[in-house]
């Protein structure tokens, strides 16, 4: 086939040309027109002057948030929450996929997971909503607590119950749908595997730490990555609807700390701040994404490019 | 192969009695808002908590003070209007980008994918987006909810690698000598082959444009415009003392003294139509994590 122009291309395949265009065209719009207007974090952006008209300060907003108390404390508390999601969050569905795998086939197993993927279909403006019932002053916790003589506790306003609670309603709510990549990697294991095994006299705990742990290691890798990644992501939606002015000291993360910077008053609306902010949490995730893509794939045949 | 029927290890016990109390605790606050729901608002709610509910002393009350006032209803229709125009454009745009990306001899097809994929790993953020909708006059439109979200570089890659898995090439090929150019056979064709993966995709959407909030908090403000979940959530966390006075005019009450049937009934007004199509949710967003881990 001879080689043909750019035009003769366009041309020859215009059809698939054409089926492209809207795609293209919305993504330009909405997506790389934003990324277009992270300029105005180099700015001094008023509303009303626009990006034209808006004075230009080059790095002082970038710099300024590291003189600003309130935004280290937020970055501070990004990364606490996301270290311990990833001590506690992240393995629960590794584990759990291990349990499930352990149980015989059945009725009672598929129930187990049925129920395990509900929290995940439903939002966290509900999830919170239940979270904040179940355990408000009379609650099942509380009322649990009473029972047993203990003392109640203020679960969603004391500062530590309140990370408590989110790491663990974010593993109530995680866990069962998290576990489905894992039991797909499980589910790729040869069965002679573990019967070979069986023979050969290991345990059924042995079987699990040798045969379907490392039957999943590809799985793990990849949301290892994309986990550290993540880092400065420390869930906003759950964030933004469980906490509350008492626990801003340990609950107020980069993401809610953008949101109040731009739209409600921390010291007067700022655009400009507010862009630098996400422009600082958009280029540590993209360079995170970046290195740990590469020594995944210096030891291993795991990665994403 | 002979069956063979394994004795019950003690650790199989402890597993199954772990897993029921997982089980409970994901469904225990599911049945406690259910009951909260069937109290009155007008009576203080009782202390404690409760597997069984006092029978006799259900109602309906806050179901009926919600439908009286009326909002929920704007609420719905703005929701399904947002859910099903969302995700049909999604499907069709989707749909169309993928099948010529399913071309290994389209010229330019990996330029375009990085074009796409690069929106994937860097984006403006909230603020530039924001300021964007602002730009294009979409604040207060239901529209603001959706054109952000019609082309996904995630399903149209997932739609990509089905097509390329699945559809028979030589059903095109016969196709194209019959004289249909390719905007026909992506109708007739690749359309209702790739029906599987398309309801996948399609659940996904939907199930999100139910379930957003955050979008329709800064892109809408008329009561006109607000969807559902938005609803809900200045009810039940930002415990709106004004939209409880609205419910307690309409139910003709003094007060509502016990707000959180209310909230409970309209959190299950919400969510009613995820749990009815749970069980298709379920089975259709396995599929698409299977079809996502299939690499192309």
């Amino acid at each position: 086939m001879a080689k043909r122009s750019l035009a003769g291309n366009l041309v020859h395949y215009r059809y698939f040309y054409l089926m492209l265009v809207p795609a293209i065209v919305l993504l330009f719009v909405f997506n790389y027109m934003p990324i277009y207007g992270i300029v105005i974090s180099f700015q001094n952006f008023k509303l009303l002057k626009g990006v034209w008209g808006s004075e230009w300060v080059g790095l002082t907003n970038l710099l300024s948030l590291f003189n600003k108390p309130s935004f280290l404390t937020a970055l501070s508390n990004t990364v606490v929450i996301s270290l311990l999601r990833l001590a506690f969050s992240f393995p629960a569905p590794i584990l759990f996929a291990l349990l499930i795998n352990e149980m015989r086939p059945g009725r009672f197993k598929k129930y187990v997971q049925t129920v395990s993927y509900l929290p995940y279909f439903v939002s966290w403006v509900i999830v919170s909503g239940m979270v904040i019932q179940v355990l408000s002053q009379r609650g099942l916790v509380n009322a649990l607590i009473d029972l047993f003589g203990g003392q109640k506790i203020n679960f969603i306003g004391d500062p530590f119950w309140f990370m408590v609670v989110l790491i663990v309603s974010g593993i109530w709510q995680g866990v069962g749908w998290g576990s489905v990549i894992y039991l797909s990697a499980l589910a790729g294991i040869s069965r002679e595997l573990y019967e070979s095994a069986h023979i050969d006299g290991a345990s059924r705990l042995q079987q699990a730490r040798y045969i379907s742990l490392p039957g999943m290691y590809p799985m793990i890798i990849i949301s290892l990555m994309l986990t550290i990644s993540n880092i400065l992501n420390a869930g906003f939606d759950q964030v933004f609807n469980l906490y509350n002015p008492s626990v801003y000291r340990v609950a107020d993360i980069i993401d809610t700390y953008m949101y109040r910077l731009a739209f409600r008053d921390v010291g007067g609306t700022n655009y400009s701040l507010a862009t630098a902010v996400g422009l600082f949490k958009n280029v540590v995730g993209f360079t995170l994404l970046y290195f740990s893509n590469r020594i995944v794939r210096r030891f291993s045949d795991y990665s994403f490019w | 192969m002979k069956l063979r029927m394994p004795r019950i290890r003690p650790f199989e016990i402890v597993n199954g009695g772990f897993m029921l109390l997982l089980c409970f605790s994901i469904l225990y606050p599911f049945w406690d808002m259910l009951i909260t729901s069937f109290s009155s608002p007008a009576d203080a709610m009782k202390l404690g908590f409760t597997l069984v509910p006092d029978w006799d002393s259900l109602t309906t009350d806050a179901y009926v003070t919600i439908f009286k006032e009326g909002r929920i209803l704007t609420g719905y229709t703005n929701a399904i209007f947002r859910s099903v125009v969302g995700t049909v454009l999604m499907v069709l745009v989707c749909t169309a980008a993928a099948y010529p990306l399913s071309k290994r001899h389209l010229p330019y097809r990996r330029g375009i994918l990085f074009y796409m994929v690069f929106t994937m790993y860097f984006s403006g953020g909230m603020i530039p987006t924001y300021l964007l909708i602002r730009n294009l006059g979409l604040i207060d439109s239901l529209w603001a909810l959706i054109l952000p979200s019609v082309a996904v570089v995630f399903n149209i890659i997932l739609i990509r690698n089905y097509i390329m898995a699945v559809i028979d090439i030589s059903l095109e090929e016969v196709a194209q000598i019959d004289g249909a150019n390719p905007l026909v056979i992506f109708w007739k064709i690749i359309i209702p082959l790739s029906k599987p993966v398309l309801a996948t995709v399609a659940l996904w959407s939907m199930v999100g444009h139910w379930n957003e909030w955050f979008q329709a908090m800064l892109y809408t403000s008329s009561p006109d415009k607000q969807v559902v979940q938005l609803m809900l959530r200045k009810l039940l966390i930002e415990s709106s003392q004004q939209d409880i006075q609205r419910f307690a005019d309409m139910a003709g009450l003094k007060t509502i003294r016990s707000p959180e049937s209310l909230k409970a009934a309209f959190l299950y007004l919400t969510i009613t139509p995820i749990i009815i199509v749970y069980p298709f949710l379920q089975k259709y967003f396995i599929r698409g994590i299977m079809l996502g881990a299939v690499k192309g």
